[in-house]
């Protein structure tokens, strides 16, 4: 009747009924949160209740949503809407128009089993004890549209949250939240040092820095207590959104982050596979002591014409422990020469530095004749530094090595110690970015509509840096804190044209200030094929313009089919499928001259010529010519009246024309999920999923070794070439990254009436190989017998599995006091070659580590008893 | 450690299991009077044997007439009727949510069998011939178009625009159960009154259906119930 | 800047203020609606209904609400009330029903009680009842599903009334406009040519304002998370991986990053660049540093996958490999580490074990140390 009727006058409107709604507000606001113009702080869980209020869901309404009809709806893409929950409707406050409704959940946790396994503990802080599982409450006066709520819920000191919001319906709202987050990186870590957390990492008494055998350290690192690492997030914060004027609505808002802790890090004194009982390679721990306070603020005005939206977002992160400085214990030694003159023992990093960044956008939109729609944004960004820089080095005395006169490759520390041998005090880093972007949408006929987009993005880095030391005259730097230019001649890290010992140095002397600019063009039309299905294409063109790097141009040309249909045998499907094309202009694969002394007057190309910066046909993958193919389904099936099936199909195949570098990536995947939900007092939900991926790439090895090839010293290491001296074909290799992922579970929920019980299973398994193939032992790193027959053995393979098991039974004591009881067993299984061996010692000659890594197994136990409260 | 847990867990058990029995009591008295409700919107039609129901029905024709139209207008005319919707009433009298001193005698001797047959039966039977209702009265105007001004929804929306049942368009969302809604052309005006009386003051609430019944009866005043019975009888 | 003791300032305040507000409420009651007259007993039809028979009906009705308002010089004008703005909400045109009249909330209330007490109950409805019950005639049912009489007279006729779930015949393109009559701007300044738009989806695939379904958010299920979950199943699974952001365990959602209602960011970021996503709670990674890294100035997606990895710290390869897929310069990065370099192996290699190359370039996200070109310091 109405529908063949209407149907031609029906998609005629539609367009215009979706653009008059938009522009034709008779100025009537609303009163939704900014919350979502913010990054972070929309979600407030834990690990007891990821949800966040969990325990106000049930029961649910045993009369359901309708007397009409039983069940519940759907929505528009098939999948059902869950039972509402029995409405409380509140107690009064006093004789006034307030009512407040509330609930209570604490009680006593119990963790048993592997309490310290690191997977289990990795974002709770799971502890024995008083648990707050919800403390909620909230305020109503349904004269006036005020409200007033408050949540709050804690684990332990270090992960709890609590939020207060406050405002009137419509007119505005304010909130203040404070929260406690806590991240577990490590639990079975042995670090041998004193003042993890601190600035200054110092070695025990029995170690000597600098002077220290493997067996000696090794000694010290098997009797270091077991500790964990890891950090806590507590953020706090406040804002107000609301009608400022009329149309006009404000918001603003203001976060703050403490972040503190600890993370492991690292710490070089050379290498040491090349030079037994030499070199430092150490596992340290860096303090995290982190401030940043965001700012964000935003007007705008929704016209009948005009959207308008002004944005300001600032962001200034303070660094309380910008610097980590540690002891080494292991004693170097110079290859040639003697006497041994340097005394390197302390290492020194620089961490983060404070930064400020600020943000001003600006969005508008306005209708156009003929069903149209014009947005233009534009924004511009800065982010800055300008911290007091650290002297090159820490070292004291004499560094480097002193072969015979007049072969002096020594330097003294004291010209390099203090900030007086740097070019300039502080860094004075900017990065500038200006963002414009203008689309426009028409609906010409009522089954086509085009639209067309622009977008212009630059990233500027006005950051200039010149190594050069005022006191010696010399340019570069002080590498790896002295160790590296004391072990080997020369490999100080310094260019000095008027030495001919350092004058063919080829040192890093500037900084290299990557930016880029970024054109997008899109252009695309949807056809609407009866009433039910769409088909839609797109075509983008992105024009990227790197600065300082392999390539000056790269285009990425991409042609996206999109179709739904919301009738396949009552299923709503949707479909996609990308084709993506990239090239560019000419690989250049050295364009880093202008920042290497190379370009310094007064550098002498030495005999045998500078080495070839890398192999000609590496292409990074970032940069390279690329195809892609992605396509995805995503299926979703109503049931009956009381289940919905979905599933999701999913592929990428990405292929990089490189001979060097990336060379694929594949990924294969799909997801089913049934959902059922027969009564109010019932749910149930089971899923499946499989993924599987692959990365290929292949690199070469150079010959740097009479053993492989002998290029690297000889005139030959000037060529680039794959195939040539320095990189011969002999020495290419593959390697390979397969992974395979499996998730399933099933999650149960039945109202007793009395008591209710909920169980839920969940299962996570992945499996990870990582295999490789070379043209000849060439490209291995250990060429002997024993290294060739551990390489062709392979890695032993990665995985990570859990299962958690949860099971809930609350009872109804009286209609407010409720009793709940809580159990969670948790298995996992992880190895990772990573940290293979590491178990029996964490000391390997003149390298110390500090992780174990995670637990290979752990089994875990929650039980909990709380009180529930309604109040 | 786990055998404190146990412990624990164990006494708070034991509590609260006490303080249930404790409570249970006072509950267990007061559910001696509400009886479940009939939920309807899952209803099925139904279907019986008719020829067997005309065999039952000869203690009903005392009230309800040989031809299911009534001896007199307190009780309703049964010919031509939903037989789901008769078949629920049946029930509901059985099973105490609808409360008549005739009908719950009655309908406690029946089986399920037995309402199915009698429900089939007198659905089968010719309804009541249509009258000639006057299109332009209160009561017309209430039942085909409501009366916005008061909130009162048309009745023509689950009744049907003649009476005689709704004619719902064929939808995958979840439906009423339009086969338990009953029709209304040429019904008793007084039966009619008093239902809708007995709706609106929650006399007569024991399933879905009456829930609804319940929230539009509230909109009604006495004189519109008095229109829609005048309206109905005569259609 | 030390913001120490924010959190201090801020509860007092915003205590101060919730205190303020429960207290004043005597104010509240002076702001009732006055205005009611005799009993008006014409039986009109269903437009053009006087004053005195939109007041007295409750839950309020808008029928006319504005010529009523414009023609009674005692109620105040809308823009300068006090009362919430929801007063002004005015009935979409259904386009598969143009006939249709409004018949107020009142007439549906009366058939559908049940969804009347979840929705009075739900932020949406709750709110438009709440604070418009002040000042005159008001927008209720109707103000989103379109004017009923139509739908009251014939419920299953399809497109008789403005329909949001499965079987609507009302397209989604009419759905979003109803709910964008109010909603237009802010967050959804972009829906228009957004991905989750042009693919058809409507407000109500992941918004349900009929029931309290969600804390906050209005949402089509309990959380944010799940109603994600809902259509991108693959993505959730990801998070489950050993190495991932806190969202399984209900401290980040998805829509901590994406804006689901449409962004001009690829792929529904909040900022300009995926980067500055990311920066948003990685402040420590923006620098600018001395020394940068390329791949982690152009886009932290180039090793990282946000979503959730096997390998650690979000990787999208094991180290080394992520390294040698850019580096292979002369001696130490391109050599191939096989399993003779394992802590168990016959030649542990710090390139391969625990951490690999990170061992000495730890500040691989860039170096603010005059010695860092190769992030060893």
């Amino acid at each position: 009747m109405l529908a063949l009727k209407g149907n031609r006058t029906t998609l005629s409107t539609l367009a215009l009924a979706l653009l008059c709604g938009l522009f034709g507000t008779q100025g009537a606001l609303a009163g939704d949160t900014s919350g979502t113009m913010r990054v972070g702080d929309m979600q407030y869980g834990n690990g007891l209740d990821p949800r966040g209020w969990t325990p106000m869901l049930y029961p649910a309404d045993p009369d359901g949503m309708s007397y009409l009809h039983a069940g519940m709806l759907r929505t528009p893409t098939g999948a059902l809407y869950p039972y509402p929950l029995l409405i409380d409707a509140g107690k009064p406050v006093g004789q006034g128009d307030w009512t407040y409704s509330g609930l209570l959940e604490f009680g006593y946790l119990h963790v048993g089993g592997d309490r310290n396994a690191e997977y289990f503990r990795q974002y709770d802080d799971w502890k024995s004890g008083a648990v707050l599982g919800l403390f909620a409450l909230d305020f109503n006066n349904r004269k006036t549209g005020s409200y007033v709520d408050l949540r709050g819920s804690r684990i332990s000191g270090d992960d709890q949250f609590y939020r207060l919001r406050g405002g009137r319906y419509g007119s505005y709202r304010v909130e203040g939240f404070y929260r406690d987050m806590p991240h577990t990186v490590s639990t079975s870590a042995y670090p041998i040092w004193n003042g993890v957390g601190s600035t200054d990492l110092t070695l025990p008494s029995s170690l000597v820095a600098g002077a220290s055998t493997p067996a000696q350290v090794a000694a010290v690192s098997a009797a270091t207590p077991r500790r964990s690492i890891g950090l806590t997030r507590t953020r706090s914060g406040l804002s107000y959104e609301g009608v400022l004027y009329r149309n006009w609505i404000g918001s603003a808002a203001i976060t703050n982050e403490k972040r503190t802790g600890t993370r492991l890090w690292g710490g070089s004194m050379f290498f040491n596979f090349p030079f037994p009982d030499n070199g430092g390679v150490l596992e340290t721990v860096r303090p995290i002591d982190f401030r940043t306070t965001d700012i964000n603020l935003s007007v705008r005005n929704v016209g009948k014409l005009w959207h308008f939206l002004a944005t300001y977002n600032g962001s200034f992160f303070r660094n309380h422990k910008d610097h980590l400085d540690f002891e080494n214990p292991f004693a170097l030694y110079n290859v040639v020469g003697t006497p041994q003159v340097a005394d390197i023992k302390d290492g020194q990093f620089s961490l983060e530095p404070d930064n400020d960044y600020h943000n001003i956008r600006l969005d508008l939109s306005r209708e156009l004749k003929g069903n149209g729609q014009f947005t233009v944004a534009g924004a511009w960004g800065t982010m800055r530094q300008n911290a007091a820089l650290l002297p090159p080095t820490a070292c004291t005395g004499t560094g480097g090595i002193f072969i015979a006169p007049p072969v002096n490759y020594t330097f003294q520390c004291a010209n390099w110690n203090t900030t007086a041998a740097l070019s300039r005090q502080n860094a004075n880093a900017r990065i500038d970015t200006g963002l414009f972007d203008a689309r426009v949408t028409f609906q010409p006929a009522p089954a086509f509509g085009w639209h067309a987009g622009l977008r212009w993005y630059r990233e500027d880095d006005k950051t200039r840096y010149l190594a050069y030391n005022p006191l010696t005259g010399q340019y570069g730097y002080i590498s790896e804190n002295g160790s590296q230019g004391s072990v080997v001649p020369g490999e100080t890290g310094i260019f000095d044209p008027t030495n001919p010992l350092y004058w063919s140095s080829n040192v890093t002397v500037r900084n290299n200030p990557f930016g880029y600019t970024d054109s997008i063009f899109e252009l695309g039309s949807d056809w609407q094929l009866g009433r039910k299905t769409s088909l839609g294409v797109t075509y983008t063109y992105d024009h990227n313009q790197p600065k300082y790097r392999e390539r000056k141009r790269v285009d990425d040309q991409r042609i996206k089919f999109d179709w739904v249909s919301r009738d396949v045998i009552g299923a709503t499907v949707r479909l996609s499928w990308e084709y993506a094309k990239r090239d560019g202009d000419k690989y250049n694969y050295d364009p880093y001259a202008q920042f290497f002394s190379e370009s310094l007057p007064g550098f002498v190309d030495p005999a045998t010529g500078l080495p070839a910066h890398t192999v000609a046909d590496m292409r990074k993958y970032d940069l390279s010519n690329r195809t892609e193919s992605k396509a995805r389904a995503i299926v979703t099936y109503p049931w009956g009246e009381s289940a919905t099936l979905s599933a999701t199909f999913y592929g990428n195949r990405d292929n990089y024309d490189a001979l060097i570098g990336r060379q694929t990536t594949n990924t294969t995947g799909a997801t089913v999920q049934w959902d059922w939900q027969p009564t109010p007092a019932t749910t149930m939900n089971a899923y499946l999923g499989v993924e599987g991926s692959r990365m290929g790439i292949s690199n070469v090895g150079d010959s740097d070794a009479p053993d492989n090839g002998a290029g690297l010293g000889t005139i030959g290491q000037t060529n680039p070439n794959l195939g040539g001296p320095l990189y011969p074909y002999a020495n290419q290799w593959w390697e390979f990254d397969r992974e395979s992922n499996r998730n399933a579970g099933l999650s149960f929920s039945h109202d007793f009436g009395r008591a209710r019980a909920d169980i839920s299973y969940n299962y996570t398994g992945s499996f990870g190989h990582v295999g490789y193939t070379y043209a000849s032992i060439g490209a291995l790193a250990y060429r002997d017998p024993a290294g060739v027959a551990a390489a062709e053995a392979g890695f032993p393979d990665n995985k990570y599995r859990t299962n958690t098991l949860d099971l809930g039974l609350s009872f109804r004591v009286n209609r407010n006091v409720g009793v709940r009881l809580y159990g969670r067993y948790e298995t996992g299984a992880f190895s990772d070659w990573h940290y293979a061996g590491l178990d029996n010692t964490l000391s390997y000659d003149h390298r110390l580590y500090t992780d174990k890594g995670g637990q290979l197994h752990y089994s875990v136990s929650l039980v909990g008893v709380m009180l529930n409260l309604k109040l | 450690m786990t055998n404190r847990t146990s412990l624990l867990g164990v006494f708070l058990f034991g509590c609260s299991m006490a303080m249930g029995c404790v409570a249970q009591q006072p509950a267990a008295d007061a559910a001696a009077t509400p009886v479940k409700l009939l939920d309807q919107r899952r209803m099925q039609p139904i279907s019986g044997d008719a020829q067997a129901g005309a065999g039952k029905a000869a203690v009903c024709a005392a009230c309800h007439g040989a031809q299911g139209v009534a001896i007199a207008p307190t009780f309703p005319n049964l010919a031509g009727q939903s037989a789901t919707y008769l078949y629920a009433q049946l029930k509901e009298f059985h099973d105490g949510q609808r409360n008549d001193p005739v009908m719950t005698g009655q309908a406690a001797a029946l089986s399920d069998a037995d309402m199915r047959d009698l429900a089939s039966y007198y659905a089968s039977l010719a309804p009541k011939p249509a009258g000639q209702a006057d299109a332009s009265s209160r009561g017309a105007q209430l039942y085909l178009a409501g009366d916005p001004a008061q909130g009162i929804p048309p009745c023509q929306g689950c009744h049907g625009p003649t009476g005689m049942g709704p004619q719902p368009h064929p939808s995958s969302a979840p439906q009423p159960p339009w086969a338990t809604f009953p029709y209304l052309r040429g019904q008793s005006g007084l039966y009619l009154t008093k239902q809708l009386g007995d709706y609106r003051s929650g006399m007569r609430a024991g399933s879905s259906n009456a829930k609804v019944m319940q929230g539009v009866t509230q909109t009604l005043g006495d004189a519109d119930v008095q229109a829609l019975s005048t309206y109905l009888g005569t259609l | 800047m030390r913001v120490i003791s924010l959190f201090l300032a801020a509860s007092i305040c915003v205590v101060l203020g919730a205190g303020g507000m429960v207290l004043g409420s005597h104010d509240a009651q002076a702001q009732q609606a006055a205005a009611t007259s005799p009993t008006d007993a014409s039986h009109s039809p269903s437009s053009g209904l006087s004053q005195s028979d939109i007041a007295k009906m409750l839950p309020a009705t808008d029928m006319g609400a504005h010529a009523a308002r414009a023609n009674n010089p005692h109620l105040a004008p809308v823009d300068d009330s006090q009362a919430t703005p929801f007063d002004a909400a005015s009935i979409p045109v259904n386009p598969l029903a143009p006939n249709a009249d409004a018949v107020g909330a009142k007439t549906c209330v009366a058939c559908h009680s049940q969804e009347n007490v979840q929705a009075s109950h739900s932020l949406h409805v709750g709110a438009f009842r709440a604070g418009a019950a002040n000042s005159g005639p008001q927008a209720a049912c109707e103000s989103c599903h379109g004017p009923g009489s139509e739908h009251a007279k014939n419920p299953t006729a399809p497109g008789s009334i403005i329909a949001f779930t499965h079987d609507a015949k009302t397209s989604p393109q009419v759905q979003a406009g109803v709910c964008l009559s109010c909603h237009a701007g802010g967050a959804r300044q972009h829906w228009i040519g957004s991905i989750h738009q042009n693919r058809g989806l409507s407000c109500t695939d992941c918004h349900n304002p009929m029931a309290k379904l969600s804390p906050e958010g209005v949402l089509a299920k309990s959380s944010i998370n799940e109603v994600c979950a809902t259509c991108h199943q693959d993505i959730r699974a990801k998070f489950n991986r050993r190495s991932h952001m806190p969202l399984p365990e209900g401290q980040i959602a998805c829509t901590d990053c994406h804006n689901p209602h449409g962004s001009i960011t690829k792929p529904l970021l909040k900022t300009d660049t995926v980067n500055e996503t990311c920066y948003t709670c990685h402040a420590e990674k923006r620098g600018p540093f001395l020394f940068e890294h390329a791949p982690v100035r152009a886009n932290c997606l180039n090793c990282h996958d946000v979503h959730g990895s096997n390998q650690q710290t979000l990787l999208v390869a094991p180290i080394p490999m992520l390294c040698q897929q850019c580096h292979t310069m002369t001696r130490h990065p391109n050599d191939l580490q096989s399993a003779a370099g394992l802590a168990n192996g016959p030649h542990p290699d710090e390139r391969l074990i625990g951490r690999g190359c990170l061992s000495c370039h730890s500040n691989i996200h860039g170096s603010n140390n005059p010695s860092g070109p190769k992030f060893h310091e």
